[in-house]
């Protein structure tokens, strides 16, 4: 007879069949034998090492548990592809001293736009300053030339004062010198007159 | 609801009946969790384990079209994923253990140190049958669980794993015979039987 299959050793080893003609041949055939020999020390030592169900606490596990978890994972999906999407089109958020903004540019020119954006920004703040200084600066040059110009209108009109003082006191003193040289020539022409009346 | 059968209920449950699935949770939650531990042999990744294993039929019930029992669907995911682990695991293992050998240590596994009982067999050949037994393909190895273990049918294991009882049976022979091999050397070695 010949030996027997793979499936006939599995059928008679675990009892799904009862074939008198097969366990009479296995009885008979040494090489069947050692093989079904091998197999049952397979069952044992398969079973010498099964694992030993511990006592465990089986987590509860529901529905409602499964249904929020699902919720959670897409709306992280969601907010992923979002992100994704969005970047790709190039918005994207920023974050500096002035707070959180955000960023845009046209698709496939992002990092140029957000450069550009960049910069243009920097100029108008430049721009900004610049004028802010330069206002300032005129008002101040302003102050100033009002101080100098006022103090001068002050300074002008007390030396205007004083010049008046002076050329007034320079006149008085200039009609009294005219009048003493007057008075002087008088009386000289005065004594000459006598004097040739006496020669 | 407790009395209705599994189609009832996963009929229930696809329409968002959630009465329906908790009850078949806790019907299979612990069948399940059986098979995942004897799998995997690690209490803390068995449970992890059968958390994805439910995950995963919470999510595909909508396309379970009844095709074979909702039991073997079930048990075919939770194999499935047994398998899965275990490939990473054995992945994560040869990393490690080409990183311990880099660096000139010696290779213990902790785990199964401490799960050595020794009742039945040598402390030494014990340890040693229990890596015949991780060293069986995967495929093997899940055959050996479902039916060695978990007692189940050929037809189940069948449905369960998809291919012919046949092939079922063929696994099994081979896995069984690696191991009386194993069983065998190790007693020769040691001079009688263990």
């Amino acid at each position: 007879m010949r030996h027997l299959t793979e499936e006939e050793f599995i059928d008679l080893l675990m009892g799904e069949i009862d074939d008198p003609e097969l366990e009479a041949h296995l009885r008979a055939c040494l090489e069947c034998g050692e093989r079904m020999d091998v197999l049952k020390d397979g069952v044992v030592a398969t079973r010498a090492v099964e694992p030993k169900i511990p006592d465990m606490m089986l987590p509860r596990i529901s529905y409602g548990d499964f249904k929020r978890r699902m919720m959670m994972m897409r709306l992280g999906w969601v907010a992923a592809a979002a992100v994704l999407i969005f970047s790709f089109l190039g918005l994207r958020f920023e974050m500096n001293q002035n707070g959180v903004s955000l960023a845009f540019s046209v698709l496939g020119s992002q990092n140029e736009n957000v450069a550009e954006a960049r910069i243009a920004e920097l100029e108008d703040r430049l721009l900004e300053v610049i004028e802010v200084n330069a206002q300032l600066t005129q008002t101040q040059i302003d102050q100033r030339f009002d101080a100098i110009h006022q103090e001068r209108d002050e300074d002008f009109e007390r030396y205007a004062v004083a010049l008046g003082d002076r050329i007034n006191t320079f006149e008085t003193q200039n009609a009294v010198n005219i009048a003493t040289v007057r008075e002087e020539l008088l009386n000289k022409e005065r004594e000459d007159g006598v004097r040739g009346t006496l020669r | 609801m407790e009395q209705m059968l599994d189609t009832e209920l996963v009929d229930l449950a696809r329409r968002g009946e959630s009465r329906a699935f908790d009850v078949l949770i806790q019907r299979y939650q612990t069948k399940v969790t059986h098979l995942v531990y004897r799998y995997v042999d690690d209490r803390d990744t068995a449970l992890d384990l059968v958390q994805d294993i439910f995950l995963k039929i919470f999510r595909n019930l909508v396309g379970f079209k009844g095709e074979s029992k909702f039991s073997s669907w079930m048990f075919r995911i939770a194999v499935n994923d047994c398998i899965d682990h275990r490939r990473r695991l054995k992945v994560r293992k040869e990393q490690s253990l080409d990183r311990i050998q880099e660096f000139g240590f010696d290779v213990v596994d902790e785990h199964e140190e401490t799960n050595i009982e020794g009742r039945i067999l040598a402390a030494e050949t014990k340890r040693e049958l229990k890596a015949a037994l991780e060293d069986l393909p995967a495929k093997q190895k899940a055959v050996v669980v479902m039916k060695i273990y978990q007692d189940m049918t050929f037809d189940e294991i069948s449905e369960i794993v998809g291919d012919p009882v046949s092939t079922v049976k063929s696994r099994l022979y081979k896995a069984l015979k690696s191991m009386g091999s194993e069983l065998r050397r190790k007693s020769f070695l040691e001079g009688g039987k263990v």
